[in-house]
């Protein structure tokens, strides 16, 4: 946060990001009689330039939050808004972590952690997404506060859902993920699920995502 | 008039081993894993019941920021026809219901 507000001064940024830093700030309500959520979470908004070396700093500036939820009614009504993966654009990401944790990186919560990366073919990602989503907000991974957000990632062939978790090292958390992932997502046979530590793809930078983003 | 007051049920499941765990995790006995845990209840929903509450009438009210989210994922402004301008598209489905609602006060008042 401290950051985002220094950057602000120092690059001039325009209204749209002070918005950001405004929403990013409000601090949530939950209306009477909604159900409320284990944790609070964020919608965050990118969109990657194909074949751009990407910064630290634009991967950042490319990042928008797009609006919070704490309550089953809450995430219902940006839901039904929300156009479906299926049909976004390519190389569009759409972000759903928990409130205060970035989906970068270099954010606290990720600095030692990693994600199960699962490489779709296209046409089902809208499904997949969905039901990810509804196990991650409902608590369906049984991992305590392990879970970071997850990310869908629609590229022009395939596309990718990852699931971020804090503490890469854990192998106990890292398999009850996978496992939950292969029985709530419905996914095809064969379907590969890849584990990688941020750290890992932050050395090889290959990693389908974020994967230049030190190498400024 | 008193109100009696009552513990909430704590059942403590020991296991001593991994493999003790079922393969869904929520088919402990007595609830899911940690509905059981001393330190309070952990706000579960299968997916039926979070589909189940997208019907509630709460669920329904526009999200208050819809404007500034990105016009490529919001769906009104997608389904719109170009000439409309963003805000319109993204503001139509609210406005509609809003001028319905009106609509058959008025009748009511004739």
């Amino acid at each position: 946060m401290a950051k985002m507000v220094l950057k602000n001064v120092e690059f001039k940024e325009s209204a749209l990001k002070r918005d950001d830093i405004l929403l990013e700030d409000i601090p949530l309500t939950i209306p009477p009689h909604h159900h409320n959520l284990q944790y609070q979470y964020w919608f965050w908004y990118s969109k990657r330039m194909p074949g751009k070396v990407t910064s630290v700093q634009s991967y950042d500036d490319n990042l928008k939050l797009i609006s919070k939820f704490g309550s089953v009614e809450q995430f219902w009504e940006i839901y039904t808004h929300l156009v479906r993966p299926n049909e976004f654009p390519s190389y569009i990401d759409l972000h759903l972590f928990k409130v205060g944790v970035k989906p970068m990186w270099e954010d606290e919560a990720n600095r030692n952690g990693g994600k199960w990366l699962i490489r779709l073919r296209k046409g089902i990602a809208s499904r997949c997404w969905e039901n990810l989503i509804l196990a991650i907000l409902g608590e369906q991974f049984m991992v305590g506060d392990e879970i970071c957000g997850a990310v869908i990632s629609v590229r022009f062939q395939e596309d990718h859902i990852s699931v971020w978790n804090r503490t890469s090292s854990d192998t106990h958390t890292t398999n009850r993920i996978r496992d939950t992932l292969r029985r709530v997502l419905n996914l095809p046979p064969n379907t590969i699920l890849e584990y990688k530590t941020h750290n890992e793809s932050l050395k090889n930078s290959n990693s389908f995502r974020n994967t230049d983003l030190f190498k400024t | 008039m008193s109100t009696s007051t009552q513990n909430i049920p704590i059942r403590r499941v020991l296991l001593t081993d991994d493999s003790q765990l079922p393969s869904h995790y929520s088919s402990t006995p007595g609830g899911t894993l940690y509905s059981t845990t001393p330190n309070g209840t952990r706000l579960v929903y299968d997916r039926s019941s979070l589909l189940q509450l997208r019907n509630s009438p709460l669920s329904q009210t526009p999200p208050q920021n819809v404007l500034s989210f990105p016009n490529v994922l919001v769906k009104e402004i997608r389904d719109t026809a170009p000439t409309v301008t963003p805000s319109e598209g993204a503001d139509s489905p609210i406005k509609k219901s809003a001028s319905e609602s009106e609509e058959s006060q008025f009748e009511i008042d004739l």
